[in-house]
């Protein structure tokens, strides 16, 4: 059984909105514990599925993973949610079972993976939560929503890091039944909720000529519980802003103009997104979180060398179309220009930093 | 939870019963007095039976609440001239045994979206509506089920329904007259009904057939399919090239696993046939690839010259590949 | 560039008589009537015996096929003159339909969506609807961040009448909410537009 490292110090004066004026910072050990997602210096977009089972000390070590952000971070959720009822929040009415699976998963794995910060008792239907990060500590009936100052899915995830997207199965394919996405990338949960699988996915470029959701369908679809899967994306952002939803587009979109050769280091994050897949167990639906980690170029640089000259040449070979897709045409020279002064051109490691032999984030 | 390495469950024998002359029923509780996974009405387990052949590997519907992780129950009808697991199951498995299963999975799971639910089964096919109406009946969705038994000394498990459910449940055949008939049972169904069939391939069938005469779409139709999408089959050999190394690859592992037991190394990263990872060139063939995958193209699969080891096998008589 | 690549139109069908339904519930609007004419031509006279027409006489562009479908021996034919009074019709016909109805759509892309929403309200699935998009390419646009819907949107941009910020039509589509997506225009920088053009369907 893994736990946090006594050393995490957990931030709580952290934001991630203009009105907080950024106030986000990453520990060294912070960055090098990333699910850094470029495995080659040419980025090419996959599946990348394989096996959630625990690797190395990082990101991968939990089921779910907390970091040094996750007071910070259900703050932001709670300041959004109370900013913008009825967007950031939403589920279907059938989807209550699987709203009690989530729940279950969150706090069993959390419980499991951070006991000192994490208890869950059950005593038959009657459990105990007890939340030290938060200063929670509250017993509930599983299964019997009244016993919640609200709904199962939102009360687990307001303690939770990352987003979650709740599919259910029907008819052969995946459909959105319910998300708590406060941080989610230019998409509106309102838009998309009761789309199928190939409807939400309508937007990505190449996928459909390439096959690969089809693919992925079949895959997913055979999911078992017990047997959890996970893939890394990623993205660029400008600021360390955790909300970009398309609701918001307007406030969030003209910090896209604003970055140049001089600032990008500094202005331009690195999105990356973990997602570990579970098929859940009652409902038969199967959760997508994504987990959202930021990193500055300069925090890159800084203390990841060896990651920075690879999103160096990850982002310079990018195709057009993904660059256009993920949103960051208006800035993608200026960052390659910044990056390449830290790039000498030496050969790295291939591979995830978790797999055998994968790149580091510094030494040789 | 109770659970061994490899996500295998460890089950405790908590009681035997037999229900009719050739089904018994028996109850799981966890080895270590722990908890079970929950599960969705509909799941199956796939128990590991020892037998005198080698490990048989069964699937059978849970019939069990749901709601209830403190156990779990299926239902073995002996068949004396199939693969030998049942008989295994009705001849050497005891009380207070402990057997290895995998976590349940669904296959068959009711319709979130129905008005109403109509279930038609036939003798141990009943086995999952015990926790699908479970599920309907906590949840307070409207169902019915119709039930058609052999005769009085069969109809054990469908009165214990009966008696639960009332008139939601109708038995056929237990009195030696009433038949059940499908297209009476179907007919006049308010839109967004489904119905699910539980029973042999010629219930199935006749369902089926009385469904779409009446205008049903497929959607609206459920049965079970327990085909295992797995990859496990029968035993096969294959032969490293670069190593020269021969591998027996048995029924219950995948061609990657028994590579990865021999010692060699193959690359993989979904282990379920989507990635692509572990696409393998096939140098010889003496027979014919089964393709379980999602990677590989018709045309791909059709010239056999390419096999993705971690969900594929082959009926061959010689394998080499490209490792 | 906030908006390329994106395609996610719904797609549409030809109204044919589907075989397999033993009842037909048909419901169109405006241009919708010209494949409804279609459709009922190509069905036998014991599909026709077994067909109730729903017809809305609202409409964009001024058509009506009303005389046309009169002649026809159908079971029924419900006029109604919204297209909402149409999809509340819809509606009670649906309570009382079985088991083997087939639905048949037409009209344009609003109408089409406000009475899928009804269709699969009562667990309809895509198998038993057919739907054909007739007349005016105009949208129903639903603004990302008001929440208005713009019914009969007819250009790439146009101003929201619920927070008047200039938006873009996405080509992506909510069956939910029966409507595109509206955002931003100028998101990136104010003031600079991206090109107006007609809406293409």
């Amino acid at each position: 059984m893994t736990t946090a490292p006594e050393t995490t110090a957990f931030k709580t004066n952290e934001t991630y909105t203009p009105e907080g004026d950024y106030q986000f910072r990453n520990s060294a050990e912070g960055v090098r514990r990333l699910p850094f997602p470029f495995p080659d210096d040419d980025y090419m977009y996959s599946m990348n599925l394989e096996p959630h089972v625990p690797a190395g000390d990082g990101a991968l070590r939990a089921a779910f993973d907390i970091d040094e952000h996750y007071v910070s971070e259900c703050a932001h959720r709670d300041q959004m949610l109370r900013d913008m009822p009825g967007v950031h929040y939403l589920a279907l009415p059938h989807m209550m079972e699987a709203q009690w699976d989530l729940l279950e998963l969150i706090f069993e794995s959390y419980a499991r993976d951070f006991p000192e910060q994490f208890t869950l008792t059950k005593n038959g239907n009657e459990w105990r939560w007890q939340n030290r990060l938060l200063g929670i500590d509250d017993s509930f009936t599983f299964g019997d929503p009244a016993t919640l100052p609200m709904d199962p899915m939102e009360y687990a995830t307001r303690q939770a890091q990352g987003e979650f997207v709740v599919l259910e199965e029907k008819d052969n394919t995946l459909v959105i039944g319910a998300g708590m996405t406060t941080q989610r990338a230019d998409y509106s949960l309102k838009f998309n909720l009761g789309m199928s699988f190939f409807e939400f996915h309508g937007p990505v470029p190449k996928l459909h000529d390439m096959g690969i959701l089809d693919r992925a369908l079949k895959f997913l679809l055979r999911m078992k519980p017990g047997h959890p899967v996970r893939r890394v994306n990623w993205s660029l952002t400008v600021n360390p802003r955790l909300e970009t939803s398309v609701e918001t587009l307007p406030e969030w979109a003209p910090d896209r103009a604003t970055v140049d050769s001089e600032n990008a280091g500094e202005k331009v994050y690195l999105r990356i997104e973990l997602q570990p897949l579970h098929r859940l167990p009652r409902s038969n639906a199967i959760v997508f979180p994504v987990r959202t980690y930021l990193v500055s170029l300069a925090e890159l640089v800084q203390h990841a060398p060896n990651w920075a000259k690879r999103i160096h040449r990850a982002l310079a070979s990018l195709d057009h179309e993904l660059v256009d897709y993920k949103g960051f045409h208006r800035y993608h020279a200026a960052a390659v220009e910044w990056l390449s002064q830290y790039d000498d051109g030496a050969p790295l490691a291939t591979g995830y930093p978790w797999a055998p032999d994968g790149i580091q984030p510094n030494g040789q | 939870m109770s659970e061994s390495q490899h996500g295998a469950l460890k089950l405790r024998v908590k009681s035997i019963e037999a229900v009719t002359p050739e089904i018994n029923r028996y109850t799981f509780c966890p080895a270590d007095d722990s908890w079970l996974p929950p599960f969705s009405g509909g799941s199956h387990l796939t128990v590991l039976i020892p037998s005198e052949e080698g490990t048989k590997r069964n699937a059978y519907s849970l019939m069990s609440s749901p709601y209830d992780t403190s156990q779990y129950q299926i239902a073995v009808r002996r068949v004396d001239d199939g693969k030998g697991g049942s008989l295994a199951m009705h001849n050497n498995v005891r009380e207070g045994d402990v057997l290895l299963a995998g976590i349940p999975a669904n296959l068959f799971p009711v319709s979130k979206h129905a008005r109403h639910h109509v279930f038609i089964a036939g003798g141990v096919g009943i086995t999952p509506v015990f926790a699908q109406v479970e599920e309907l009946s906590l949840k307070g969705s409207p169902f019915e089920l119709h039930l058609a038994v052999r005769g009085p000394d069969h109809a054990a498990l469908g009165c214990e329904l009966k008696e639960r459910f009332g008139d939601q449940v109708t038995l056929y055949g237990h009195d030696g007259q009433s038949r059940l008939n499908t297209m009476e049972i179907l007919a006049g169904r308010p839109l967004g009904t489904h119905a699910y069939i539980c029973g042999p391939t010629r219930m199935i069938d006749d369902v089926v057939t009385s469904a779409h005469s009446l205008g049903w779409s497929d959607a609206n139709i459920h049965f079970e399919r327990f085909e295992d999408l797995g990859s496990t089959g029968d035993p096969f050999s294959v032969t490293l090239a670069r190593s020269g190394a021969v591998i027996e690859v048995s029924p219950e592992q995948s061609l990657l696993e028994a590579v990865e037991e021999a010692g060699h190394k193959l690359p993989y990263l979904c282990r379920g046939g989507a990635c692509g990872e572990c696409e393998t060139e096939v140098l010889e063939l003496d027979g014919t690839i089964d393709h379980r995958d999602d990677w590989l193209s018709e045309s791909d699969r059709a010239t056999c010259k390419l096999i993705m080891p971690c969900v594929s096998r082959a009926t061959c008589t010689k394998l080499v590949i490209n490792a | 560039m906030l908006i390329t690549g994106i395609k996610s139109r719904p797609v549409y069908d030809e109204l044919t008589p589907m075989a397999s339904g033993l009842n037909h519930l048909a419901a169109a609007q405006g241009s919708g009537g010209k494949p409804l004419v279609r459709l009922l031509q190509a069905m036998t006279p014991d599909q026709l015996a077994a067909t109730d027409v729903l017809y809305s006489t609202e409409s964009f562009t001024g058509q009506n096929y009303l005389a046309e479908l009169q002649q026809f021996k159908v079971r029924n034919l419900a006029v109604f003159t919204t297209n909402a009074d149409a999809v509340r019709g819809l509606d009670a016909s649906l309570a009382d339909a079985k088991m083997g109805t087939r639905l048949y759509l037409s009209g344009s892309e609003g109408f089409i969506g406000t009475s899928m929403q009804v269709a699969t309200s009562y667990g309809m699935n895509r198998d038993e609807v057919l739907r054909e998009q007739a007349g005016s390419s105009a949208r129903r646009v639903w603004c990302a961040h008001c929440g208005h819907y713009s019914e009969n949107v007819t250009h790439r941009v146009f101003t929201c009448p619920g927070c008047e910020l200039n938006l873009i039509v996405r080509d992506h589509y909510s069956g939910r909410l029966a409507a595109f997506q509206g955002v931003k225009a100028d998101g990136e920088v104010p003031g600079e537009m991206p090109d107006n053009e007609e809406l293409d369907t």
